[in-house]
Parts: C-alpha cells; sequence; structure tokens
C-alpha cells in the first residue's frame, strides 16, 4: 500500500520492483528518505552508449522514485577514489561527501575497503539483490579475491576475450601458444595496451595462467620471490613481442584504442572485457559486423563490476534505491541490450519470472568458460616485472 | 596615504599568500610528508632521463627557432603575430592530435601516398613517427606550441629596446641587419627569456595529454607514467613521490640549462670581437627554417583536422591504402556539440572570472611596485605553481577546500580559485614589461596639468596597456579552458567544462570524432585571441603612439 503513496508509475512498472522477499518496512523507510534526494553517481564516462544508459537511468528514478541522479563523468575511477580519500583525511567521515556512489571493482574496491570508507553492508536491504546468484557465484562473493562483505552491489559481468575480424581470419587462437604463431604470421596485427591499463594487465594474467607450471600459485597471495614463477611468462612475451604492432616498440595506452587501430587497418585484434562487445560494438555502429569473440581452451578471466557507496554520503538511502533499480529485471535488461550497451547481466535468469526472463531471450551472451581472477596480490608483481623487462 | 599604501601593501601579501601560497604550502607540505618514504619505489632513471631530455631538447627547438625567426624577419613580425597567436592559443592537445592523424603509419597522408610512392600495400609495421620511442614526436610537438610563445616575448620585448639606435650602430660598423640583431640584441633579449623559458621547461616536464596521443609510450616521459600510475591505482604515496621526484628533476633540468646560458654569457665575454665566421650567418637561418617547418607542419596538420572531422569512420574498417569509405556527413560533429554545448556557460564563467580577478590583482601588484619598488620575491611567488608539478600540491589545495566546506559545493568558487594559481602568472608575465616601460614623465607632465591619481591610471596608463591587458585576457581564459586536474580537484568532478567533457569522449571514438574535438578545444581560445586582436587595433587605430609596436 506504501508503494501506491509513491506514484501510480509504480505500479505500471512492477517488473522494477520486486520486492517480495525482503523486509518491507526497511525498504519502505529507504524509499521515503530516498525521495528527493540527489545522488552523485561517479562513472567512467568514456563511453557515449554508457552515458546514455545513465542517463536513462536519470530519468527513470526520478519519475519512479523522486531521486535526482547526477552522473558525474570520469576519465578514470581511480579520480573518485582520491576524492573519497582526500575527504576521509579532511575529517568528513561521517557526511559532506561528494560521491554518493561509484563504480567500480578489484583494486579501487579494496582500497576503500581496506580503509573503511564504505560505511555498514547494504546490498542485502535491495530487494532486487536476492534476484542475483549471490549464493553460488564467487564472482559477485569476491571481488579480485577480496570478500565484498555486502559492501558493493554487483551490476555486471565482465569477461576478457579477444575479438578477430571474420572477413580476414576463419580460425583464431584458442592457446598462448597459438597465438604466437598467428602474430608470427601476420606481423603487425596484434596489439595489446601496456600495463597497468586493466586490460592489457589482464591480458599478461591470462597468459600467466597458461604460461605459469603452477598457475594455482597465483590464486595465493604473491609473496617475496613470486617474480621468479613469472620467468616463463616473461620469455613468452619475448617471443611474441618483434610481431606485435610497431614490433613491440610501442604500445597503445588503453584498450579503447584499439578500435581506432582496428579501424583504421593498423590491427586485426581488439582485446575487451566485455564479451558482449562482439555484438554491441556492431549494433552500435563503432565496428564492422565481421568481428568475433575468439575462444580460450582454458577458459577467461571473468570478473563482476559493482557499484559502492561512501560512508561519508548524505544521500545512501537515494543511491541504494538508484542501485536496487539498477538491478531490476528492467534495467539490467536494457543493459543487456547489443544496441545499447550490451553489458552481461548479473541476475540470475531461473530466478525470474516468465514475464521477466523473456525481457532477456534476446540478449543473452554466450560466456565462455570463466575463470576466476587472481589473487589481487599479483597485479603489482605482474606491473613492475613488465615494466622492468619490457619498458626500460 | 602612507597607511593607506601601506595597508595595500600588506593586503597584497595576505591575497597572494593566501591565494597562492596557502594551498600551495600545504600541498607540497603533504607530498613531502606523505611521499618521502616511497621515493626508491617510483624512482624511474629511464622515465627520468627521458623527461629531461624531451623537455630540454623542445625548448631549446622552440627557442632556437624562435630567435632565428625575430633575426630573420626584423620589422615583418606583424605577419609572424598573426600566425603565432592563434598557434599560441590552440591547447597542446588538439595540436597533439591533429600531429598524430597527420603522420600515423594510417593516417589520410601516408594513405594518399601509398603504395605509389611509398611502396606500402599494408600498413607499415615499424613506422613509429606519429610516437617516436626516443619521444622525437613529443619535442616537435612541444616546440611547435613554444615557439609561438617565444616568438610573442621577444616581439614584445623588442618594443622596449632601442632596436633602431642598436642597428645603425652596426649597420654603420658595416655588419649585416641579422647578423647585427644576433650579435647585439640577442644577447640582452636571451637574458630577459630566462624565467620563461623555465616556465616552458617545467611545462614540458610535467605535461601529461601530449604524451598521451603522441609518445613515447613505451618507456614513458616520468609526468605521463606518474600520471598512467594515479588512474591505475598507484598507492597514493608512490603517486606523491612521484610529485617529489618530479620537482626534483624540475631543479635539475633548469640547473642544466642555467649551466647553458652561463657558459653563452661566459663565451660572450671572452668574445672580444664580433665573429665574421659561419656561425652567426648560418645559425638565424637555420632556426628561422625549423620555425617555419614547424609552423607550417602545424597549420597544415591542423588544417586537415575539418576535414578528418567529416570523413565518416565509425562502422566500419577503412582498408589501406583506401582513403574513405565513401561517406560524408557531420555525425561526429553532432555527437561532440550534444556534449560540449552544454558547457560551454560553465568554461566561459570560470574563465572570465578567472581572467578578471587576475588582470586586478596583477595591476594592483604593479602599481604597488611603482610606488615600492621592484618585489623580485612577490614575482617569485607568483610563478610558483607554473614551477611546481600540479599534482604535488592540487591534492593539498583540494584538501584545504574540502576542510573549508567549499568542495563540492561551490564549484565555481573553488575552480576560479584554482585555475587562478595558473593564470594569474602568465597575466602578471604578459603586461608587467609594458607597465613596468610605461614613462615616468608621462605621470609627471598629467600631475603637473592636475589630473589625479586615478584620472592619470584610467586616461594615461590603462589606455597604453589596453594591448597587452586584452591579450592577457584572452590568454588567460585560453589557459583556464586548458586546465583539467585543477577543474577536477576543485569540484570533485561536478562541473563539467568543455576541456573535461572533452577528454572523457577522446579515447575510441574514431578519428573524425578526434577531429572535431580537437577543432571544438581549439575554436573557442582563437577566437577569444582573434577578438583581442582585433580590439587591440581598434583601440590603437586612434592613438598614434600605440600603433604597430
Amino acid at each position: 500500500m506504501r508503494f501506491l503513496s509513491l506514484g501510480a508509475a509504480i505500479t505500471a512498472l512492477s517488473s522494477i520492483v520486486s520486492a517480495e522477499n525482503t523486509d518491507n518496512t526497511v525498504w519502505d523507510r529507504v524509499l521515503l528518505e530516498a525521495h528527493g534526494q540527489t545522488v552523485y553517481w561517479n562513472a567512467w564516462g568514456g563511453d557515449d552508449n554508457i552515458n546514455d544508459y545513465i542517463e536513462w537511468a536519470r530519468v527513470q528514478v526520478a519519475e519512479i522514485y523522486g531521486v535526482k541522479l547526477h552522473h558525474v563523468k570520469l576519465i578514470d575511477t581511480a579520480a573518485a577514489i582520491q576524492v573519497v580519500e582526500m575527504e576521509f583525511a579532511a575529517g568528513k567521515r561521517e557526511d559532506g561527501g561528494s560521491v554518493d556512489m561509484i563504480w567500480i571493482n578489484g583494486e579501487n574496491f579494496a582500497r576503500l575497503k581496506r580503509q573503511d570508507m564504505l560505511g555498514q553492508p547494504f546490498v542485502e536491504d535491495l530487494p532486487n539483490y536476492s534476484l542475483t546468484d549471490f549464493e553460488s557465484n564467487l564472482s559477485i562473493q569476491q571481488d579480485f579475491s577480496e570478500k565484498t562483505e555486502g559492501l558493493e552491489s554487483p551490476w555486471g559481468l565482465a569477461q576478457f576475450t579477444i575479438l578477430f575480424d571474420t572477413a580476414r581470419f576463419q580460425k583464431f587462437p584458442t592457446t598462448a601458444l597459438e597465438l604466437l604463431s598467428w602474430a608470427e604470421s601476420n606481423p603487425g596485427r596484434f596489439a595489446y595496451p601496456s600495463p597497468p591499463n586493466f586490460v592489457g594487465t589482464t591480458f599478461i594474467k591470462q597468459l600467466a595462467l597458461e604460461t605459469m607450471e603452477d598457475p594455482s600459485l597465483l590464486y595465493s597471495p604473491a609473496v617475496e620471490n613470486s617474480a621468479i614463477l613469472l620467468e616463463p611468462l616473461w620469455s613468452y612475451l619475448e617471443q611474441l613481442h618483434p610481431y606485435l604492432w610497431r614490433q613491440g616498440q610501442a604500445f597503445p595506452d588503453s584498450h579503447i584504442n584499439l578500435r581506432d587501430l582496428f579501424n583504421r587497418d593498423e590491427i586485426d585484434v581488439i582485446l575487451t572485457f566485455n564479451p558482449g562487445d562482439a555484438a554491441a560494438l556492431v549494433a552500435q555502429e563503432i565496428m564492422p559486423p565481421s568481428i568475433a569473440p575468439a575462444t580460450f581452451k582454458l577458459g577467461h578471466i571473468t570478473n563482476t563490476h559493482f557499484l559502492a557507496l561512501p560512508g561519508n554520503s548524505e544521500s545512501r538511502a537515494g543511491a541504494m534505491v538508484v542501485a536496487n533499480f539498477l538491478l531490476s529485471p528492467a534495467a539490467q535488461a536494457r543493459k543487456a541490450d547489443p544496441s545499447i550497451w550490451g553489458d552481461t547481466t548479473v541476475l540470475d535468469l531461473s530466478k525470474l519470472d516468465a514475464l521477466d526472463r523473456n525481457l532477456f531471450q534476446t540478449y543473452t551472451t554466450a560466456l565462455g568458460d570463466a575463470v576466476l581472477e587472481p589473487h589481487a596480490s599479483w597485479v603489482p608483481v605482474l606491473e613492475a616485472g613488465w615494466k622492468s623487462k619490457f619498458s626500460q | 596615504m602612507d597607511t593607506l599604501a601601506r595597508t595595500a601593501v600588506i593586503a597584497a601579501l595576505l591575497i597572494v599568500g593566501f591565494v597562492i601560497g596557502f594551498p600551495l604550502l600545504l600541498g607540497l607540505w603533504q607530498s613531502l610528508y606523505g611521499g618521502l618514504p616511497y621515493l626508491s619505489n617510483v624512482f624511474d632513471s629511464a622515465g627520468l632521463f627521458k623527461s629531461a631530455f624531451t623537455a630540454l631538447m623542445s625548448s631549446a627547438l622552440a627557442l632556437f627557432s624562435a630567435v632565428g625567426l625575430a633575426a630573420i624577419f626584423q620589422g615583418k613580425q606583424r605577419a609572424l603575430t598573426w600566425i603565432s597567436l592563434p598557434l599560441l592559443a590552440i591547447p597542446h592537445a588538439a595540436i597533439a592530435q591533429a600531429i598524430s592523424l597527420l603522420f600515423g603509419p594510417s593516417s589520410f597522408t601516408i594513405r594518399l601516398l601509398s603504395p605509389w610512392a611509398t611502396g606500402y600495400t599494408s600498413t607499415p609495421n615499424n613506422w613509429l613517427w606519429d610516437q617516436h620511442p626516443d619521444g622525437w614526436t613529443l619535442i616537435i610537438v612541444l616546440a611547435m606550441k613554444e615557439l609561438p610563445f617565444f616568438l610573442i616575448l621577444i616581439y614584445n620585448l623588442s618594443s622596449s629596446l632601442p632596436l633602431s639606435a642598436w642597428q645603425r650602430g652596426s649597420t654603420s660598423l658595416g655588419y649585416s641587419r641579422v647578423t647585427g640583431w644576433w650579435h647585439i640584441v640577442l644577447p640582452v633579449i636571451l637574458r630577459r627569456l630566462w624565467l620563461p623559458l623555465c616556465l616552458v621547461i617545467i611545462f614540458c616536464l610535467s605535461v601529461v595529454d601530449v604524451p598521451a596521443l603522441v609518445g613515447p609510450n613505451l618507456t614513458k616521459t616520468f609526468a605521463h607514467q606518474m600520471y598512467q600510475n594515479w588512474i591505475n591505482d598507484t598507492p597514493q604515496g608512490e603517486v606523491l613521490a612521484s610529485g617529489v621526484l618530479l620537482l626534483g628533476l624540475s631543479i635539475i633540468t633548469i640547473a642544466i640549462s642555467a649551466a647553458i646560458f652561463k657558459l653563452y654569457y661566459l663565451y660572450l665575454r671572452f668574445k672580444r670581437h664580433f665573429v665574421r665566421g659561419l656561425p652567426a650567418l648560418i645559425l638565424p637561418w637555420l632556426g628561422a627554417s625549423l620555425g617555419l617547418l614547424l609552423m607550417g607542419t602545424a597549420l597544415v596538420s591542423l588544417a586537415l583536422l575539418p576535414v578528418q572531422s567529416v570523413l565518416e569512420t565509425s562502422g566500419h574498417r577503412v582498408p589501406f591504402p583506401q582513403i574513405w569509405m565513401g561517406k560524408i556527413g557531420l555525425n561526429g560533429w553532432m555527437e561532440a556539440l550534444k556534449v560540449g554545448i552544454p558547457t560551454l556557460p560553465t568554461t566561459l564563467l570560470i574563465g572570465a572570472l578567472t581572467s578578471s580577478i587576475s588582470l586586478l590583482i596583477a595591476l594592483w601588484l604593479l602599481v604597488l611596485e611603482k610606488s615600492y619598488g621592484h618585489q623580485r620575491w612577490l614575482e617569485t611567488v607568483l610563478m610558483i605553481p607554473l614551477l611546481v608539478p600540479q599534482m604535488a600540491f592540487l591534492a593539498g589545495g583540494a584538501f584545504l577546500g574540502i576542510r573549508l566546506g567549499l568542495i563540492p559545493n561551490h564549484g565555481i568558487l573553488m575552480a576560479t580559485w584554482f585555475h587562478l594559481l595558473f593564470v594569474l602568472p602568465y597575466i602578471f608575465l604578459i603586461i608587467a614589461p609594458t607597465y613596468r616601460g610605461i614613462d615616468l614623465s608621462f605621470r609627471r607632465t598629467a600631475t603637473a596639468l592636475g589630473h589625479n591619481w586615478w584620472s592619470i591610471f584610467f586616461r594615461v596608463e590603462l589606455p597604453i596597456l589596453f594591448r597587452p591587458l586584452v591579450f592577457a585576457f584572452a590568454w588567460g581564459l585560453a589557459v583556464s579552458m586548458a586546465l583539467y586536474l585543477p577543474t577536477f580537484f576543485a569540484t570533485s568532478g561536478r562541473l563539467e567544462t568543455l576541456l573535461t567533457a572533452g577528454l572523457t569522449q577522446l579515447a575510441g571514438k574514431g578519428d573524425n570524432i578526434r577531429a572535431v574535438w580537437g577543432l571544438m578545444l581549439l575554436m573557442l581560445p582563437v577566437f577569444c585571441f582573434l577578438a583581442a586582436y582585433g580590439l587591440a587595433s581598434w583601440q590603437a587605430s586612434g592613438r598614434k603612439g600605440l600603433r604597430g609596436g
């Protein structure tokens, strides 16, 4: 009954609010508090389609919940992390924060969590959280081996893959060795962004998993002499680099640049963390229709991206309402639509009713076999190793 | 009057101290305190060397070309100014963008020449000229931007020197105009270009957006590396330590260039007569040729931007060496304008506020200087924000703003404050020489004619200053529009300017959209400069003594 008082729109969009499983009174209080709040959402702003999607969400949450959403467009998420850290250092620990919600994962999350800057756990209060596969999906429970502990709400799934041009190649490499011979026969046509770009780092993580003698070591914290274990990776890259774009003398700064290089006919690959990119970049008329993802025999490094709420936000309720809205079947289905964005949903489709499930029918991205992210402590080891080997 | 004046001096001290010194000291302290323990973690000799090398080479190239042009084209500076002003106003990122589009292996130009002239049937794999790993592309782009800065400064300085008398002297001794300039004027001008040269060197050391576009991107310059680390989750201590190292590198690089200057003046002292030999004959021509080459390349690459901006590249690949896929359209413009136009009011408001306040403060300081003598330390304090890497003190300034409750809810105020740190020094640098050069006898004459202080200031001094004032204003707008990090930190990213919106848009968008953003970023400042030029000419047209210059 309380919902009705918030506007008839809610009944019309009942699929958005699936609040059966949670305590209604708690969530009702959140909804009431959220009404009229302003939420500054700090999210990477480099992609028009994602920006348009966020703009759509802004209109929706204003209409349905009376929440004023602002998208603070970031060049990189770390900038928002810096702002939050600065505010805490300046004594704004409880309130006065300027960042109400951050699109986040991995090291950025770990960094805020470690410093206790994310306030109280909130995801279990979100009615739509129960629609995710939170019980068994490891990449929702853990973010780069860091336990999420209810401090960030899952938003989308990411999986590392390489897109090739089917117009020129019928068979894509499936292993590191095949990739090497592909590069040898197509000199200059492969490129990867230099670490610490996260896609570049993920590429060498993926190779490390395949080249190391005991890859299981990557799932426990890196120790003092862990770097030695990476020797096979470095010797592999030493063989690969002469056949890279610009003979390995120059590297793209960002994975996004690969799209330009591909369209300019300098390279034949695109490395991406979004398996839906193959369809989405075509649907959005960024890339030609001939691109298709490779499948790795080993499986693909997979992780989840999240929404976290800094503890000094004064619009926590509003941010929770937005996070919950973004988990709704309608919002997740729109996000999965390749012509809108093409980001894989975090919802467990078996938990949805038939009507909601139908929303996703055409856009389920076939994910490859998932490999979990190595422990976060390996990232600096890999990056420092790469730098000392290849960029001095 | 004396107490009033003293109050004015103290007020000036307080304002400069608060506006500039406070955030600066706090930020530096924070960097040293937080960064020193991590110094050894971030020490990177290759990156530091590359930074020093590119900064010194580009500054030297720009300065050498500028003096060459000035020596050869004496008295024809007007044409050079017309070319220099727009180049000066164009953001570095736009030129870097244009150069990388012009010199890329898959660029428009290489495609036009392939395969008939180059022999390439696919994009050359060993091509490095659009982002040379040793930094040569970076050096060239930076030199293109700094050359007009030096040229305008030389032009302004020359107007305060008795050039024609000196030239008559050297001509009567049998030297050509060029040789005479090289031997007599150059040593005087170089001495006064020392501070601007330091600014340029420091700028080249800490610039990030240019190397991001034109490399070197394997062994990156130290500042570029530092920025990459910053946006890729490096612990804050290490970022601060990098700032400290960059500061150290700045000091060393400045010391190196100071030593080179010293050697030059030692050489002049021990050289008793003009050397009629080759150097004085060849060097000016060499410099001028390099200068024309640099400016010409910059202009050609910029002229290609509009062409590139309508060749639709998105959604398909353009097989080499085909030039385009038959699609011409304004989609890139539509997309960019949709994002860019809403940011214009904020961009212009912050720019105009910053420039106006800077002009007022600079004039105030100069007026005080007339009564109390040249305060060198004040000038030095003003320059510090340009002499210290931004990243080293912006965090401290933001910290202060948050503490005072000004961030994030007073974005315009904070952004103006932060921009002031970078705009005020330039504005001071532009108007100071002219104000200091105003003949004191004007004031005495006017006083004798019964005019009071204010009336002289407004009726005599301001009209003389009009030209540098409008240029300073336009320059301030251009500098303000090109500031990214200060805007971000001042507003927690909540306020969008044309530049912050543009930078989030640049990557991965296709050459046409990148060309559009290059053009959008350069149009506003160029328009301001042309307006300033027009205004100055119009004002001077009624005043005989102000014409030409």
